[in-house]
């Protein structure tokens, strides 16, 4: 109860330091994949620099190479800081980091060269799978055998989201990649047609859901009360989000199947909860906004803040948004264009890359042993140049998206169709351009963050770092940390 | 769907809808015990990690209230709520038929009265350029190209010379466009490269561009003896066949001394697919009368 | 309930971890289950067939390339897209898809039922220099297809995987795909799988028609 116990930051800092070396990778290959949609020769004939070759690489880079290690790695930061306790099993931990990292090294290597499911979103190859099941069922053992060694019994909702969402994509990722091996390098999904349709649907959107959604709250929850350093606005407001969040989310993937010849019905349901959806997610937006209530004026002088207020304004405008495109009437204009890409961007670029960045500038002078990150200006200017290339990219992309929806259902008064298909491409080549432009933005952003980064981390890399002690027993409700009894 | 499926559905969908709701409406007026500094008391992270207890706005319930109606109303009217149709008696299929039957509505008319002209008539009619203009770019311009200028890399002709492989009378517009063409001519690698060089000289000659004249003279024979059976003793071509004229400038695959070597050596094989299965016989009608037009240089359209 | 239950939840881990992964579970169940038992008789029609071998080893090429992140399969059951691509696809055309190639992107036009469009040496010369033929397309060259050759004993051992999950391969059809595929490059699978998309995996032959103006789908699904 007394010995001294110090927080496992080392885990924490080499995930902070994958996250930003595969944020860079996973953009720069996004960036490329945006440049071959406008310079389409840009592929050399090289077939694993061809854009369908390495367009999975880009979604996989950022989504579960940057991430996965930023989640994980603030996941490890947080619930040890909300439960008084170092990280349970150290030596797995560690290996969840070596395993998480060999995951994404090995998905990545393997799918431009075509060993892939194809399956979006799920393409790494059943070996893979394999690996990353492992891999992720050793991450929940050391996050609830943590909790359950926390010192202080009520569990932070930072932690709700970080259990459903372990919980959550460790199911999908199962049911999702079951498959029938032919070879090392090619197997095929047990299901076919319709049912893969809706289960990869299923998997895809609560990817979105859990991911991209819950495990970025579980951040949002922590850093934000954190860095605004208010309570969180409302304890009530977190338990009818959080359920209702995890449950009706699970619904809605049949909305990516509009007028597609999955059954009416599931289409209808995942419409009608597609709707409902917005009410947790509403909620959740305020709760974080509305927390810093009282500390707006810490946007002034605290880059780290306006990432986040920014974060969770993206996070409401896109949630809402992905609502919209739920309705049969909107998504029959929105589906099949680029529409979708501005959607997702929107969540990805806006709020989950941007909950990232303000959470890992919170985190990373606290778990580096500084007092503060290396260069305020630096961060200013990663803000303007994240926000500035969002925004390109976003517009962009809608305007594509809807310039090329309208022109595919546009009719003549004499019922003919008005375009041939070529005519929308042509119509939207000049703002894959603007796209690409935007993305190249936010990728010299990363750089700048890098560089802040490798200043502020000095300490760590001399090893001169100080552990930072557990705080035992159980501190009483005051914002500054009950005196430490004596080792021993 | 099954009864046993259908209750499943059902069960389910009210099962997570209604411990929603029931939180939605509990959330509000849950008691849960506060500090006097607003905070459940709950602390985390050295102290510093706490949660307030405000009450949950208003806009948000409200707009939850009507999330909820819309939702359950949209199950009411719409099919979804297991095998219970809705009371709209929507599907898919229908909101599909009946669309399709009002643009029928617009479309027909239009077909109808060019089908009853000529195809020459429909190629001087403004909407029906503006109609086969269209179809020709979704349909036709991939080999073609926009313009109507023809690839020479697929042999596709340029439809815009007035010069044809297969007729250039409405009917037979109509009738490649609809059962589409086979060309084909054979490789004669067989008989050797010399004679294949003499031949292209020769071939070279017959439409008066430079060639070696010792050489087509050579090849002269062998042209009369093999290659006339398809394109005529004079290489003019025959349109029953779609052998096309050598005499003139136009070529399918290109003119030049190289190309031409390739097509007797290789053989050629052109092949336009045949239309019927995917454009009804009034819409063909309509592409024949554009493609007309096309040719006799009304490329006005791809201005 | 009262806020002591919540507090109960929120102080015991698994309960907490196991309330959650039932909330989660709820919408899988009642999506996924019944649509598993409706694709199952969909399989099972009799006017299902599976892909031959040659068009076997063609999708897995279009499978491993990833034509499906900018063409989609999927004619939507949406007048304009009938008009411009044909007859609304349907559960069977899918049917022997692993995995199913519906795409969530078009940035080339849906190939549902581009079968027959174009000639095979269309598709062939788009493949290796789309702008040959298209000079606006954007699509990537796909020149690598016309040296690689289809292994036919790869083949066999696919279409045995395949059987194991109830896709009707005979053993004359499995015996068969060495032969079937003798000397072809991964090209002519590929074109041979497009050149059948629409056609050989109709459940009846459909009189589609309209990629242009007419609206041809009047029935109803």
């Amino acid at each position: 109860m007394t010995s001294a116990e110090y927080y496992n930051d080392r885990v924490v800092r080499l995930f902070l330091l994958a996250a930003t070396v595969w944020g860079i990778v996973g953009m720069l290959l996004g960036m490329y994949a945006a440049a071959e949609l406008a310079w389409p020769d840009l592929n050399f004939g090289i077939p694993w620099m061809t854009f369908s070759r390495i367009r999975p690489d880009h979604t996989f880079g950022v989504i579960f190479a940057f991430g996965g290690s930023a989640l994980m790695g603030t996941c490890y930061y947080v619930v040890q800081r909300t439960g008084h306790t170092r990280l349970a099993w150290g030596p797995l931990a560690e290996f969840t980091f070596w395993g998480w990292q060999l995951v994404c090294v090995l998905a990545m290597a393997t799918m431009p060269f075509g060993i892939t499911q194809s399956k979006e979103y799920a393409e790494p190859e059943w070996f893979v799978d394999i690996l990353t099941t492992i891999v992720w069922v050793s991450f929940g053992a050391v996050f609830f055998a943590t909790l359950a060694r926390r010192r202080i019994r009520h569990i932070y909702v930072a932690n709700w989201y970080y259990g459903a969402f372990i919980i959550a994509v460790g199911l999908l990722h199962v049911v999702n990649n079951l498959a029938l091996p032919v070879s090392l390098t090619k197997s095929y999904p047990i299901y076919s047609g319709v049912a893969d349709a809706m289960v990869q649907w299923w998997y895809g959107h609560n990817a979105v859901a859990f991911f991209l959604t819950a495990g970025f709250l579980a951040m949002m929850y922590y850093f934000v009360p954190r860095q605004a350093q208010q309570p969180l606005w409302s304890y009530r407001f977190s338990i009818v989000n959080f359920w209702a969040l995890i449950s009706i989310y699970m619904w809605a993937g049949s909305h990516h199947l509009m007028y597609t010849a999955l059954p009416d019905w599931v289409q209808s349901v995942g419409m009608a909860f597609s709707l409902v959806l917005l009410m947790p997610s509403w909620g959740s937006a305020a709760n974080g906004l509305l927390t810093f209530n009282g500390a707006w004026h810490r946007l002034k002088t605290d880059p780290a803040a306006k990432f986040m207020v920014l974060a969770l304004v993206f996070y409401a405008a896109s949630t809402s948004e992905g609502s919209l495109m739920a309705i049969k009437t909107v998504n029959s204009l929105s589906h099949y264009t680029d529409w979708t890409i501005a959607h997702v961007h929107s969540g990805s670029l806006g709020w989950v890359a941007m909950i990232t960045i303000g959470s890992l500038y919170a985190m990373a002078p606290r778990a580096l042993g500084r007092p503060a990150m290396h260069s305020n200006k630096a961060m200013e200017l990663h803000f303007w140049l994240h926000t500035a290339g969002t925004l390109l990219y976003v517009i962009a992309m809608w305007a594509s998206g809807v310039t090329a929806g309208m022109m595919w259902r546009a009719t003549e008064p004499d019922g003919s169709l008005t375009y041939a298909f070529i005519d929308s491409l042509l119509a939207i080549k000049p703002l894959y351009m603007v796209r690409w432009f935007g993305g190249v933005l936010i990728w010299l952003g990363m750089w700048v963050m890098a560089w802040n980064l490798w200043y502020t981390a000095a300490n760590a890399r001399k090893r001169i770092i100080l552990p930072i002690p557990v705080p035992v027993p159980e501190p009483e409700s005051q914002q500054t940390p009950a005196p430490l009894p004596a080792a021993g | 769907m099954s009864s046993g499926w259908s209750w499943w559905v059902i069960g389910l969908i009210v099962l997570n809808l209604g411990v929603t709701f029931f939180l939605f409406l509990w959330a509000p007026r849950a008691k849960v015990p506060v500090l006097p500094d607003g905070t459940t008391g709950h602390v985390w992270a050295h102290g510093a990690l706490r949660e307030g207890m405000h009450r949950l706005p208003g806009w948000w319930i409200v707009a939850s209230l009507a999330l909820y109606f819309i939702g359950a109303g949209y199950l009411v009217l719409y099919p979804g709520f297991g095998k219970y149709k809705g009371t709209l008696g929507w599907t898919s299929g229908k909101e599909l038929a009946a669309a399709t039957a009002a643009n029928d509505a617009k479309l027909d008319p239009v077909l109808k009265r060019l089908a009853a002209m000529s195809v020459e008539a429909v190629a001087a009619d403004g909407q029906a350029q503006r109609l086969g203009e269209r179809l020709f770019v979704d349909n036709c311009a991939a080999c073609h190209g926009r313009a109507g200028l023809g690839n020479l890399v697929l042999g596709a002709p340029n439809l815009t010379d007035n010069d044809w492989l297969y007729g250039g009378t409405g009917q037979d517009i109509t009738t490649s466009i609809h059962d589409g063409r086979s060309g084909v001519m054979p490789p004669w690698n067989a008989l050797g490269e010399p004679t294949v060089k003499n031949l292209a000289q020769y071939v070279l000659s017959l439409s008066g561009q430079p060639h070696d004249a010792a050489a087509a003279a050579a090849g002269e024979p062998i042209f009369k003896s093999t290659c006339s059976a398809c394109h005529g003793p004079e290489g003019k071509g025959n349109a029953q066949i779609g052998a096309p004229n050598l005499t003139d400038t136009i070529w399918l695959y290109g003119g030049t001394q190289a190309a031409i070597e390739t097509s007797i050596r290789d053989g050629r094989q052109g092949h336009m697919p045949a239309w019927s299965p995917r454009l009804s016989d009034d819409e063909i009608h309509v592409l024949a009368g554009y493609v007309h037009h096309l040719s006799l240089g009304g490329n006005a359209t791809a201005r | 309930m009262a806020y002591r239950h919540f507090e109960f939840i929120e102080k015991h881990a698994w309960t907490l971890g196991i309330l959650t992964a039932v909330m989660v579970s709820l919408g899988g169940l009642a999506e996924l289950l019944p649509t598993f038992v409706e694709a199952g008789s969909v399989r099972m029609s009799a006017n299902a067939r599976p892909y031959d071998p040659l068009r076997l080893a063609g999708r897995d090429v279009y499978v491993r390339e990833g034509c499906y992140l900018c063409h989609s399969q999927m004619i939507r059951a949406l007048r304009f897209e009938t008009q411009r691509y044909g007859h609304f696809s349907t559960a069977e055309e899918s049917a022997f898809d692993r995995p199913f190639q519906w795409g969530s992107k078009r940035t080339g036009p849906d190939l549902a039922r581009v079968g027959g469009k174009y000639s095979d040496d269309w598709q062939r010369v788009h493949l290796m220099d789309p702008r040959a033929l298209v000079p606006q397309s954007n699509m990537p060259a796909y020149p690598w297809l016309a040296t690689a050759k289809v292994d036919g004993a790869d083949v066999a051992a696919r279409m045995r995987t395949l059987r194991k999950l109830h896709d009707p391969y005979t053993d004359a059809d499995i015996a068969g795909a060495a032969k079937a595929v003798e000397g072809k490059t991964e090209l002519d699978a590929l074109v041979a799988y497009l050149q059948g998309l629409g056609i050989a995996n109709e459940p009846q032959p459909a009189k589609t028609g309209a990629a242009g103006v007419a609206p041809v789908a009047r029935s109803s699904p």
